[in-house]
């Protein structure tokens, strides 16, 4: 429910809707995958290099 | 007639204890999903896509080695610190030995492939990229630039991840001194032999200080799971192209 009133707030026509919230998926999808190389690489191994 | 029940009055505080309770509740869930997508990123996805990538990296390092640039070079190994400072006219100065010497690869190129024979993991071997950068080390071991190449004289330092990435260096808690180490380069196969493993924190940076004699060190996350220290393992130079030259 808490996702469909998120979908209809968004702007313009059933079709921009839809094209808006593909493009906000994936942009929250990359940064995910981000944060989790950026938390893999700090929390669980760096690669063991010395430095 | 029957008496008309009146619902129980809803208070505000009864609302918020519930408002608190679904917050919590959402929020376990949020939190849950997260860290099972971090899992499952750090543990499958990253291994499957280092997998492949090593792959490729293993078949261009073949190539490399039918294309790289070998020279001759008259080696002179480092006096022993105990060796006497006059020479015995007498005695005749052996011959100079040649060292083979390979260019020195791009970073981020593949150029060489290390076996543990005694590692499930590395027995088939895993391509060695040169540089030590997060990026380089997301598909194969690394090789620190500022040191020695494999199966040259002097110290060099290769590091690989532990828990992700494929993992090349998962096992390495298992060496112990007398394990075979294999380096293939453009030159051949260097045969190293494990004499010690020791812990030390990140930034011990004498673990990559040059050596007499030709020697690997690897580097690793130390314990599984965890970035806070490094496993090293130091291998000694045992047989290969340039092993005679190294200690004539």
């Amino acid at each position: 429910m808490m996702v469909n009133r998120m979908f209809n707030a968004l702007p313009g026509p059933r079709s921009v809707q839809v094209v808006v919230a593909a493009i906000i998926l994936i942009v929250a999808f990359i940064g995910l995958m981000f944060l989790y190389d950026w938390m893999g690489n700090n929390l669980l191994d760096s690669g063991g290099t010395i430095s | 007639m029957t008496d008309r029940v009146e619902p129980a009055q809803k208070t505000s505080r009864d609302g918020f204890v519930v408002r608190v309770i679904r917050f919590i509740g959402w929020s376990s869930i949020w939190l849950g999903l997260f860290l099972l997508g971090f899992v499952a990123h750090q543990l499958f996805a990253t291994t499957f896509f280092a997998q492949q990538n090593n792959a490729v990296l293993e078949a261009e390092a073949v190539e490399y080695f039918a294309e790289v640039e070998i020279t001759e070079v008259v080696y002179t190994p480092p006096k022993a610190p105990d060796a006497p400072d006059t020479v015995d006219p007498d005695i005749p100065a052996p011959p100079p030995a040649t060292l083979s010497v390979e260019a020195v690869p791009e970073e981020g190129e593949a150029f060489a492939i290390i076996r543990v024979p005694s590692l499930e993991r590395l027995e088939n071997g895993w391509a060695i990229v040169e540089g030590v950068s997060r990026g380089n080390l997301k598909n194969g071991a690394g090789h620190m630039p500022s040191t020695a190449l494999p199966g040259q004289p002097g110290n060099s330092v290769i590091s690989g991840h532990r828990t992700t990435y494929g993992a090349p260096f998962h096992e390495f808690d298992e060496l112990e001194p007398g394990d075979v180490i294999e380096v293939e380069t453009g030159l051949g196969v260097h045969t190293y032999v494990v004499r010690d493993t020791i812990i030390v924190r990140p930034t011990e940076i004498w673990v990559t200080e040059q050596r007499d004699g030709a020697w690997l060190t690897l580097t690793t996350c130390n314990p599984k799971f965890s970035s806070r220290e490094r496993l090293v393992v130091f291998a000694e130079l045992v047989a290969g192209p340039n092993f005679e030259a190294i200690n004539q």
